[in-house]
């Protein structure tokens, strides 16, 4: 119990990343891992910090910050994972002059593990992606856009499993309608299928099939509409077995991620980066190597079940 | 001999790793979402040493000052500072565009979609960056023809979203949709047909505006939008006239 409660300092700590790497180190070879996912989304391609402007958040942002701040948690957590939940194209003269090469590249170096694509990807069509796309040196995972039809097709994976120090983290992308938000032209024959349904589809293959302890979505959705609009609060309230559900497009700032109740009454966190990486989310899962039955402990928080 | 030995080894090995595996249980879930700050983080010298060439090539380019705003304009609905501003540009700018084209068309409105203004501008002064951080698509003006049932069918939509970037126009919203229609102190008249100057992205029916792609005719301009916002503000700059805020009202809700 004491050491549990340590554990918690322990993250507090590298939340404000003050503390060193103790309290990882003096865990290893415990029982207990954590892994750490952390994420941002609708990047815009805003490399540099954000210039002036709007008082508070002028300075904040910049890849190399993000990096930095990566570096730290990883020295501490080496079970770190570093997501995108797309939107990474468009939004500073970087792109007009460099398109999104130079943006995949730099993501790369910062450690992306993967991401998932974003309406605005399409803005120099299917081209301007196949053009970039051999900068990046992360996946981007789509699960219910099909390019088979394409020059894109076979370039994106539908899922992917990250081990993790035993751990199995099963990730899956959702991308939003396209039709209706990008011209025809740049989509081209890329085939749009209903988002909850494939998530529907992709949980239980991730979390039986494959024996995921972790289900990941990548969605660029958006958070939440007036209306039936699926989105990540309506995909977190219909799913089952999806632990987190990272979201974008609707550059939703929040001030804490979300802890919403699924389809099968269980918890799952739903969260949101704002935009133009000012917010870097970060999840920790913290997992429990024991002889004993399941737990049950919800806090503020803190969410507990989903034996793997 | 081999082959039954290894399966041996397999065997004990199933037996030893499945009888001690413990169950794997999550047990908290901690959540954060981290302010990227100076004050949280220093800078990665390893990234910024691989943009920094690309960095110095915009630079030359993006820090040449083309006006000065007097206030910060900041988009807003039903109507803004900056949503009026850009809507009369486009409007004033594809009006002069027609002539010079010798289209032979008089655009009397115009729309500047909203979810296309990509910043706010700063109080002072403005540089060529500002404008591509606003205006970063590479999209085209247009001109296209409605007729005034399809206007008012837009103009609803507009409502709908309690307010955008228009020019040229003054409206009530009322219970969601445009009432008292008035185009150039006139009432919209739904028999009519009129030219409004956008973009081609609105134009093809991006952003839920499907009732543009049934317009009568689309004229393209070849000109790129945020060039024509560039050209504009140096030209007040020239003129010695600085950015102001118009709040005149054109939208206002019942």
């Amino acid at each position: 119990m004491n050491r549990r409660g340590f554990i918690r300092n322990g993250l507090a700590g590298i939340a404000g990343l003050s503390l060193g790497a103790a309290p990882f180190n003096l865990l290893a070879g415990s029982d207990f891992t954590t892994i750490s996912i952390m994420h941002t989304n609708d990047l815009h391609c805003h490399i540099e910090p954000l210039s002036g402007g709007s008082g508070n958040v002028a300075g904040h942002g910049g890849l190399a910050r993000i990096s930095e701040m990566v570096k730290r948690v990883k020295a501490e957590n080496p079970n770190t994972l570093l997501f995108d939940a797309g939107d990474i194209f468009q939004g500073t003269p970087y792109y007009n002059y460099f398109k999104g090469e130079l943006m995949l590249q730099l993501m790369s170096a910062v450690g992306y593990d993967a991401a998932t694509m974003g309406n605005h990807e399409f803005d120099d069509g299917l081209e301007g992606i196949a053009e970039s796309l051999h900068a990046a040196k992360f996946p981007f995972i789509c699960s219910n856009y099909d390019f088979s039809n394409t020059m894109l097709a076979d370039k994106f994976p539908r899922w992917k499993i990250f081990k993790r120090d035993g751990i199995k983290i099963g990730v899956y992308g959702l991308g939003i309608e396209l039709k209706g938000l990008v011209a025809n032209k740049n989509f081209g024959n890329t085939i749009y299928s209903d988002p909850l349904k494939t998530a529907l589809e992709m949980e239980p293959f991730l979390k039986f099939e494959h024996k995921c302890d972790l289900v990941v979505c990548l969605s660029h959705l958006g958070l939440r509409y007036r209306g039936n609009k699926i989105s990540d609060m309506v995909l977190a309230a219909e799913t089952s077995l999806t632990d987190l559900v990272i979201g974008g497009h609707t550059h939703s700032f929040l001030e804490k991620p979300i802890i919403e109740k699924n389809k099968a009454g269980n918890q799952v966190v739903v969260n949101q980066a704002a935009s133009y990486g000012r917010v870097l989310g970060k999840i920790d899962f913290v997992f429990e190597r024991t002889k004993k039955k399941r737990k049950v402990a919800a806090t503020e928080n803190k969410i507990a079940g989903n034996e793997a | 001999m081999n082959g039954h030995f290894s399966k041996l080894l397999l065997i004990t090995w199933a037996i030893l790793a499945f009888s001690c595996k413990p169950n794997l249980i999550l047990t908290e879930v901690k959540t954060n979402n981290l302010t990227v700050a100076e004050n949280s983080s220093l800078l990665d010298s390893q990234i910024v040493f691989q943009y920094l060439p690309f960095k110095n090539i915009l630079e030359k380019d993006m820090k040449r000052v083309i006006s000065f705003s007097e206030k910060e304009m900041v988009k807003g609905r039903p109507e803004s500072g900056l949503t009026n501003l850009l809507a009369d540009l486009v409007l004033e700018e594809g009006q002069k565009e027609a002539v010079r084209l010798n289209l032979q068309i008089e655009p009397v409105v115009s729309f500047f979609n909203y979810g296309g203004i990509r910043t706010w501008l700063p109080k002072g002064e403005i540089t060529v960056g500002k404008i591509f951080e606003l205006m970063p698509f590479e999209n085209e003006m247009v001109f296209i023809q409605l007729t005034g049932t399809q206007l008012q069918q837009f103009y609803d939509i507009v409502a709908s979203k309690g307010g955008d970037s228009v020019g040229g126009v003054r409206f009530v919203i009322s219970n969601g949709k445009a009432k008292n229609i008035m185009i150039e102190g006139e009432m919209l008249d739904s028999a009519s047909i009129y030219w409004m100057v956008t973009n081609d992205y609105s134009a093809s029916g991006g952003d839920d505006l499907a009732v543009f792609t049934q317009r009568l005719k689309l004229i393209t301009s070849g000109k790129k939008i945020r060039d024509i916002i560039i050209s504009n503000f140096e030209g007040r700059k020239i003129r010695g006239v600085n950015l102001t805020e118009t709040l005149d009202g054109r939208i206002t809700n019942e």
